[in-house]
């Protein structure tokens, strides 16, 4: 292309500070340029003549640049930066009062370790907040793979369950991801489309019946339905994906119905004997005596169980009080509801996939906690995001990220492919 | 006779989504378009075209793909979408109560 165009595009791009719209924008100017170029030469003028009439009729490229500059602002959504900040606060708060309350001088470490991976996970949230997380997407079926068969040899080569155990919980989030970039583009009109899609559910689904690890395998189910009716699939495919789906649910349900301890859970949250409800009672036992400022930070519960974990939302009513819990419920409706409104507006299907399956991750484990924590859900081993005590919280943090990184680019991004 | 610049920067996204409302275009033709439906009067600076496109756009009035011609060119083109329909509604019925306000009071005892 001409020397002077090329300068003149330049100095436009000089003006943008966003740097991944550079390309899209010398290209729509140039072409432009180049046309109007041709018609001043068809009409006999010169070719150098040309250009200069072609760019004075573009105008001054600093001013077009500046304006440009403004239409392409990466975005932040700072609500949802603002609330999970506030989740973090949250759970060390939590942390530090349970270790007060315990007045073992913080020997059980929950403290630190909080806070440690707070920052570790604050830390991993602000690189992939600047990372362009298309790059994730050629991953997809590398990660697919990995999760599937890396927990898969683990369980069949070292038959305790413990090790494996610890993995599994992370995989639900890493098949997420993966489906999200699998699921982007899926044509559901190619041949052996359905016996794929029906694959893809079925080999995570048999791995978590066989672990057994229900509770991920719930949530792998409910990541897999979003991103499955976000791809718009036939009835008739939908309908056989819902059977290979149900059957998965029955066979869980026979098995969990075998569990003893599952199976008093269950029975438990209807009758309520002090057995394996133990948990439920006491957490809405706790919840009750809460009143609506709380009983304040030196009553530690030690009869709470998994005050630090999976009824730490309990522990914070009952310090905090009623209202302080109702305030933590809504921002976390906050939370959700600012993941799904800022979603509608990505305009890349593959960030959308992914906002998709984060938020649907989100959503299931907040709701399952809270309910449980009241006694509407079984207890079931389900910690709450980011404020609960271990290493998931920084997990979760590194997700949000994620998200962020595509709510930037939210307004930039076009679906429509570019030709090479 | 040269139009003030306010005036026509209120215009301008009226007049590109009535274009678009009648089929997808790209930029160089919108300009083309303008000129010659508006009698000549409407020449503006090219370069203010992108920047209300790329706005519309992220507003999602507008929704842009690429093309090539067939001599290999690649244009980047803009369709309405249901949403800027809607708008271009709007602005069309604001602009008419604005212009027969106008009207009114100029015909009433205007100058001239």
């Amino acid at each position: 292309m001409n020397e002077q165009i090329q300068t003149y595009l330049d100095t436009v791009c000089q003006q943008v500070k966003y740097q991944e719209v550079h390309d899209e924008i010398r290209r729509e100017l140039g072409s432009h340029l180049e046309e109007a170029v041709e018609k001043y030469t068809s009409s006999g003028m010169a070719e150098a003549a040309a250009v200069n009439a072609a760019l004075t009729d573009m105008g001054d490229p600093v001013l077009v640049g500046q304006q440009l500059n403004k239409t392409h602002q990466p975005q932040t959504e700072w609500g949802l930066l603002i609330a999970t900040l506030l989740f973090v606060l949250l759970g060390c708060w939590a942390m530090y009062a349970i270790e007060v309350g315990m007045g073992s001088g913080f020997r059980a470490g929950f403290f630190i370790s909080k806070m440690v991976w707070s920052l570790v996970g604050l830390a991993l949230a602000t690189v992939l907040i600047f990372v362009d997380y298309r790059r994730l997407r050629r991953y997809s079926s590398l990660l697919y793979a990995v999760t599937l068969g890396g927990p898969a040899f683990l369980a069949a080569t070292a038959p305790t369950a413990n090790g494996s155990l610890r993995v599994i919980s992370y995989t639900p989030i890493l098949f997420a991801v993966a489906l999200a970039g699998i699921f982007t583009d899926w044509d559901w009109n190619r041949p052996h489309a359905l016996p794929k899609g029906m694959g893809l559910l079925a080999a995570p689904l048999l791995l978590y019946l066989a672990l057994p690890a229900f509770m991920e395998g719930v949530e792998f189910a409910a990541v897999f339905a979003i991103l499955f009716w976000r791809s718009r699939p036939h009835r008739q495919q939908a309908a056989a994906m819902a059977g290979v789906g149900l059957m998965g649910a029955g066979i869980a349900a026979f098995r969990v119905w075998n569990t003893s301890y599952m199976r008093y859970r269950l029975i438990s949250l209807l009758t309520d004997p002090a057995g394996e409800g133990y948990m439920t009672h006491q957490s809405l036992l706790t919840l009750q005596q809460a009143g609506w400022w709380g009983q304040g930070m030196a009553k530690s519960l030690p009869g709470l169980p998994g005050r630090q974990s999976e009824l730490v939302f309990t522990f914070l009513v009952y310090n905090l009080g009623w209202i302080a819990g109702a305030a933590i419920c809504l921002l976390i409706l906050f939370f959700l509801k600012r993941l799904v409104s800022a979603s509608h507006s990505v305009r890349d299907s593959y960030g959308a996939n992914l906002v998709a399956a984060i938020s649907t991750l989100f959503a299931f484990r907040f709701g399952w906690n809270l309910l449980m924590s009241v006694g509407l859900l079984p207890m079931a081993g389900v910690d709450l995001p980011f404020i609960s005590y271990g290493k998931q919280g920084a997990v979760q943090l590194a997700l949000v990220g994620l998200v962020l990184s595509v709510f930037r680019r939210k307004e930039i991004i076009r679906t429509a492919a570019l030709p090479q | 006779m040269r139009i003030d610049k306010e005036l026509l920067k209120g215009s301008t996204v009226i007049l590109i989504l009535t274009l678009l409302d009648r089929r997808a275009m790209y930029g160089y033709e919108m300009l083309t378009e303008i000129e010659q439906a508006s009698g000549g009067v409407f020449q503006f600076k090219e370069g203010t075209l992108y920047p209300i496109l790329h706005t519309l756009e992220a507003s999602g009035f507008v929704e842009s793909y690429w093309d090539r011609t067939e001599s290999a060119r690649q244009r980047k083109y803009y369709r309405i979408t249901s949403k800027g329909r809607g708008h271009l509604a709007a602005k069309r019925s604001e602009w008419v109560t604005f212009r027969s306000a106008v009207d009114k009071v100029i015909g009433e005892g205007g100058v001239s």
